[in-house]
């Protein structure tokens, strides 16, 4: 039996002082934003929780392809909590950034190119996530779910870049300068490295906590179908 | 004949013959193509906005809608009578399936999208001669990129127990990039100008698609 390791300790209490820094630094350390005010704060932790979610779906495409190539269900469960971790991270974005839009813009959405990539992407990960619930059978809902990985995160250069091409042929909405404007002062870039570094960490925490919850999970399953042949055997 | 293209010509045909003789998905798709045309002129006049600028939407949002039921409907018909079983019997790697399949996927899909290019130009005033091949190149590479997803797509859902909604579910946000370019490279060509980038774009999608389909259908074809 496995109890919580020692890496799983580092990390939490890493993870728990970084995030504690970045806190007192995004709300309190780092100066207010001159044009948009103290709502501009959310911005540490928006752009924080992007970087960890774009992660999240490559690791989910290098643990699928490594189930094609193994058929270790590890890989598949480390995939699935990777895909789930990202799933939350992408929807943070996705909360956080109308939060600072409606003040800022004075709309809550507008259709930019990083906006629409990032519904697209919460999406994807949706279905790759949902897909799972309604396959019962194990090796079959890895085997599909792993190619579905793969798809999903070969797709998002794709989002990206044709967002972007879509953006420039088109006359930019109200959005101007926006959140690069912000980072010149040095307490500011603190903050966002902070942020940065504690959501990369949080990120490794729940991916590692959900992977094992998940092994914890098959083994369960298997005890129950061997507990299951005994007792036909009596 | 070698085995591949013997296996890739005999699936095709069969594909191809379903089709031709009972007609259901093509007829019932292109029905619905016309209902959709009709919705959509319903759905933009109600906003004050001038239909004519709707052409290239209407298209695409046609092609998107009635891909997305007919690829369902064909991939059902695959499972009846245990033809399925027959698919993973068959002496060839599962990439040559996955090609053929597209290419009766296109086939069916490309031939409703040129019936529609007309009425489309009939009901929302078009000009499709401005740049015809053009037109032509972005509807057929867009509908390509977008068989070569859903045909994996849909063989990933219907192992579920939704496969109805999910299918669409997962497809329509893959497909987006695929729109993107699919409906700008439409629009540049019917202005009568050549949408040279965007084609660039659909290109690389294509080839992006198709080879991970023709690597991955093989993870497909098990039971």
């Amino acid at each position: 039996m496995k109890g919580i390791s020692a890496i799983d300790l580092v990390l939490l209490g890493l993870t728990f002082i970084v995030m504690f820094l970045a806190i007192v630094w995004a709300l309190g350390v780092a100066p207010t934003e001159a044009e948009q005010g103290d709502v501009q704060r959310i911005f540490y932790f928006h752009l924080g929780s992007i970087w960890p979610a774009f992660l999240a779906f490559f690791y989910v495409l290098y643990a699928s392809v490594r189930y094609l190539m193994t058929r270790d269900m590890n890989w598949d469960r480390k995939a699935l909590a990777s895909g789930e971790v990202g799933l939350y991270f992408a929807s943070m974005v996705l909360i956080t950034g109308p939060i600072w839009a409606k003040p800022t813009w004075g709309v809550w959405w507008a259709w930019d190119a990083r906006l629409t990539s990032m519904l697209v992407m919460w999406f994807i990960f949706l279905g790759y996530v949902l897909l799972r619930e309604y396959i019962d059978e194990d090796s079959k809902r890895a085997r599909v779910g792993s190619v579905l990985g793969i798809i999903g995160a070969s797709m998002v250069p794709f989002v990206y870049m044709s967002n972007r091409w879509f953006e420039t042929q088109h006359p930019k909405p109200v959005i101007a300068g926006g959140e690069d404007s912000g980072i010149k002062d040095p307490q500011m870039v603190w903050a966002l490295v902070l942020a940065l570094a504690a959501f990369t960490l949080l990120y490794f925490l729940l991916a590692r906590i959900g992977a094992g919850l998940f092994n914890n999970e098959g083994r369960i399953k298997d005890l129950h179908a061997r507990m299951h042949l005994l007792e036909e055997e009596r | 004949m070698t085995p591949v293209s013997a296996v890739f010509k005999a699936m095709l045909a069969k594909d191809v013959r379903r089709e031709l003789r009972s007609k259901e998905i093509f007829i019932s798709g292109f029905l619905f193509s016309i209902i959709l045309l009709c919705a959509i002129y319903i759905a933009v006049t109600a906003g004050n906005l001038k239909f004519e600028k709707m052409g290239t939407g209407a298209i695409w949002l046609c092609i998107l809608f009635t891909g997305t039921v007919s690829m369902n409907r064909i991939h059902q018909s695959e499972t009846a009578n245990g033809c399925y079983r027959g698919l993973i019997l068959a002496p060839v790697e599962g990439g040559w399936l996955y090609l053929s399949k597209v290419c009766a996927n296109l086939l069916l899909l490309g031939f409703s999208a040129t019936l529609l290019v007309p009425l489309t130009a009939l009901f929302f005033q078009l000009d499709v001669w401005a740049n015809l091949p053009y037109l032509l190149a972005s509807l057929y590479l867009g509908i390509l990129a977008f068989v070569a997803v859903g045909t994996m797509v849909v063989v990933i859902t219907a192992n579920t127990r939704m496969k109805d909604v999910l299918f669409p579910l997962v497809q329509l946000p893959l497909v987006v990039p695929v729109l993107i370019g699919g409906v700008n490279s439409t629009a540049v060509a019917l202005e009568g100008k050549a949408p040279w980038d965007w084609l660039q774009m659909l290109l690389a999608m294509n080839v992006v698609f198709l080879s991970l389909g023709f690597l991955l259908y093989e993870f497909l074809l098990e039971e």
